[in-house]
């Protein structure tokens, strides 16, 4: 049986190392090709090394945890067929000797051995566990089991009894706030809504139980990631710099009608969301044309401060795993649905897993949006060494002096902006926020590409 | 009315059937002069008379046997078995002669074997059975389980006045309790004269609307603490005492079930084979659509009742875990 080396892949053109996180496989485990053997990361993405072929593994030489170069062999599989010997991305100087180039000095008739550098996958969000069955223990609790995960999509044949004899249509049933494990919607659930008259009055059922559940620890300590690690070390860094912070109120009236008639198109013609960020991308690189903001899109490095005359614009997405902060680069250069579909590839990537690491680094500006979750506003921090960092709160109608006078509903979004005050002094600050707020107000939308 | 003990309620029963009816006897190891394992025939037979509370021999088939004989020929014979576990040696005569004769021979033999149940304080694995499993499946036994001492002594009388085989477990950890420190819901005046407790009606211990658990025996005890924790959490639990499981309130689990849609069935015994699977089975054919959550069984685990008291502790099913499974139930 030929038996294939697995190897550590080269995760981007600067990664010379990465880490064993987790084997998903192990030693006399029958594989398929494309299965997950383990997941890895290196210091910039997460990733999984897949199996090559179906075969055994036959032997598992790395130990999680361990660090590891790039093209060091990882496990050994026993395949069917031959894998053809890929060369491995090592470091340019191998130091060891090329395999397979001397025969082996003894053993009976040596089997065929083939390089291979499995390819990767991206790492799925981390909600679902990895398929391993617990070993089974003998009061496994058992609603736990039965219990609904697919965001309460499981109505229980009492509540299905009910609806039926209400007459309610189970697409109703299904959307009604559930109280129930992960969501479900229970018998409870549909009485309140059914005695409620037919309406889903949000219902928060407060409980008077301790949080631990019984006999399970009150605390647990948790190491910190890879990637928890660096945000720490990250964050650490920005809490030294002396920074400040200002924010106004943007009307986006315009922004969010032309937004809302133009989506459906967008998704249709270039399989892109729309989101709001294109449009504040716009907005920057149309504040810092003028050379008089040009020192917020900067790095300061030591007492040097770097200013940019290209926007390479950091995105903060929100993953199962952590904030991550991919780069956007040259944005300046970019048409309209060119930076949609950017933004809307990077934020997918970003969340599925499928970052790599020439989508992070060498940003000369940060958007974050504090708005997904609700918030109004935020502070943001610098994220080092950038010189400024600009946050969005979400975008809802609040009531608003009007221009002509009077009051009425403005869809106002709160921007704030945090900068290195060593480079930059606040009414330096403050007016390219003013420029931004400008642009987003003001922008001339009909020509945008659409 | 008075508030007496679960030991002194079984004594009554006892004692005012055997002044009322000439052809109830007892039988049993050391019941005579010993007063029984646990006393509950103290005195009786300097009272009675040697003819009628029998001291056996050691051997439970032989004075099992004799008493069906006994009672074939019209008396009403009441066996004492020193506990529960040692009614394995008359196994053949309950299920053969006892429980079948009255489908073969068109006779009843009324008798009623008395089964001190369960666990006390470290009886080990042949001094803590929860028999009813044994019999629960054998056609032509009543089989009961009173958890208070009203219930002992309605039940011993009804048992004693049935003319079926009567399997009474009677539980030894109530033996001993005053009235005074069991739970306000087990806390029921005992009559002074004559009453029965009729067969086949579970008793709700407690209203509630959340959840229905389940039980009977002692575990009733842990069912009430359990509920309470849960009150305090804002879940209402019903807790219901089968009281009998042969025959049993079938009427009474439904309803509950319909009315709640969540049940949980507690027993002392073991899970795997105990009386749980059956109301399981039974709840999901009759009442499925009236189920918002799977069925939990809350038992004890597949190995023999340890000996020693952290272990015993362990295997008996606690209050913690009656509270737990609870939650999961009230949360799903």
């Amino acid at each position: 049986m030929p038996i294939a080396r697995i190897r550590m892949p080269r995760m981007g053109t600067s990664v010379h190392e990465s880490t064993v996180v987790e084997w998903k496989k192990a030693a006399g485990d029958r594989v398929a090709k494309g299965e997950p053997l383990l997941s890895a990361e290196s210091d910039k993405v997460e990733f999984e090394v897949e199996s090559p072929a179906d075969g055994v593994l036959k032997e598992v030489l790395v130990a999680p945890d361990a660090t590891v170069p790039v093209g060091e062999v990882l496990a050994l599989l026993e395949t069917e067929e031959e894998i053809p010997d890929a060369p491995p991305e090592t470091s340019p100087a191998p130091k060891a000797p090329a395999g397979g180039a001397a025969p082996k000095a003894s053993g009976p008739p040596k089997q065929p051995e083939g390089d291979w550098v499995a390819p990767v996958a991206p790492l799925p969000p981390r909600q679902a566990p990895a398929v391993s069955p617990a070993p089974s223990r003998p009061a496994a609790p058992q609603a736990r089991q039965a219990a609904p995960d697919s965001q309460g999509k499981w109505l229980s044949p009492r509540v299905q009894r009910l609806a039926a004899e209400h007459g309610i249509p189970l697409g109703t049933i299904l959307g009604l706030p559930g109280t129930g494990a992960g969501g479900r919607v229970t018998a409870r659930d549909v009485e309140r809504f059914i005695e409620a008259g037919g309406s889903a009055a949000p219902s928060v059922r407060l409980l008077f139980r301790p949080l631990a559940e019984e006999g399970k620890p009150r605390e647990r300590r948790e190491p910190l990631t890879r990637l928890r690690r660096r945000i720490a070390e990250n964050l650490s860094r920005s809490a030294a710099i002396p920074q400040a912070s200002l924010w106004m109120d943007v009307d986006m009236s315009r922004i969010a009608a032309w937004r809302e008639a133009h989506k459906e198109r967008f998704r249709e013609g270039h399989g892109a969301s729309l989101s709001y960020t294109p449009f504040l991308a716009l907005a920057i690189v149309h504040a810092l044309r003028d050379p008089a903001h040009a020192r917020l899109n900067a790095r300061f490095e030591g007492d040097e401060l770097h200013v940019a005359r290209y926007v390479n614009l950091g995105i903060a997405v929100d993953t199962p795993e952590g904030l991550v902060v991919p780069v956007l680069r040259e944005i300046d250069r970019m048409g309209f649905v060119d930076l949609v579909r950017a933004v809307d590839g990077l934020g997918a990537r970003a969340r599925s897993g499928g970052l790599t690491p020439d989508d992070m680094g060498g940003g000369t500006l940060t958007l974050t949006n504090f708005g997904a979750s609700g918030a109004r506003g935020g502070i943001p921090l610098l994220n080092p060494p950038e010189a400024a960092i600009i946050g969005t709160g979400l975008i809802a109608p609040r009531a608003a002096a009007l221009p002509g006078g009077g009051i009425g509903l403005l869809p106002l979004m709160t921007l704030s902006l945090s900068f290195d005050h060593r480079a930059n002094d606040g009414m330096a600050a403050g007016r390219f926020a003013a420029a931004v707020r400008s642009a987003l107000e003001g922008m001339d939308l009909s020509h945008l590409e659409s | 009315m008075s508030l007496i003990t679960y030991r002194e309620a079984l004594s009554a029963a006892l004692w005012e059937e055997m002044e009322r009816d000439e052809r109830v006897f007892l039988v049993g190891e050391d019941i005579g002069l010993g007063g029984g394992a646990f006393y509950i025939t103290k005195g009786f037979q300097q009272h009675f008379g040697r003819d009628r509370v029998v001291d056996a021999p050691l051997s439970e088939a032989g004075f099992t046997g004799a008493a069906i004989g006994a009672a074939l020929a019209g008396m009403r014979p009441v066996v004492e078995y020193q506990f529960a576990d040692f009614v394995t040696e008359a196994f053949k005569m309950i299920v053969d002669f006892a429980a079948g004769n009255h489908y073969r021979r068109m006779g009843p033999v009324p008798i009623v074997l008395r089964l001190p149940s369960a666990a006390l304080v470290s009886g080990g694995p042949y001094h803590s059975v929860n028999p009813e499993s044994w019999f629960f499946g054998t056609p032509g036994l009543k089989i009961v389980a009173p958890a208070t001492a009203y219930d002992a002594k309605g039940m011993l009388k009804q048992a004693i006045r049935d003319d079926n085989p009567v399997i009474f477990m009677e539980y030894k950890k109530f033996y001993n309790y005053r009235p005074a420190d069991l739970p306000p819901q087990l806390q029921i005046d005992v009559p002074e004269g004559d009453y029965t407790v009729p067969f086949g009606q579970a008793r709700t211990l407690r209203e509630g609307e959340d959840l229905t658990l389940l039980t009977f025996g002692t575990s009733v005890l842990e069912a009430l603490e359990a509920a309470q924790v849960l009150e305090r959490e804002g879940v209402s639990a019903e807790v219901i005492d089968l009281r009998t499981l042969v025959p049993m309130d079938k009427e009474a689990i439904l309803r509950s079930v319909k009315k709640t849609g969540k049940l949980l069935i507690l027993h002392e015994a073991r899970k795997r084979g105990g009386v749980g699977g059956e109301i399981a089975a039974l709840i999901a054919e009759e009442v499925f659509e009236h189920l918002d959550a799977p069925i939990r069984r809350v038992g004890a685990p597949d190995c023999p009742v340890p000996l020693s008291p952290p272990l015993e502790k362990a295997y008996l099913p606690g209050t913690a875990q009656v509270v737990g499974a609870l939650r999961e139930l009230a949360a799903f």
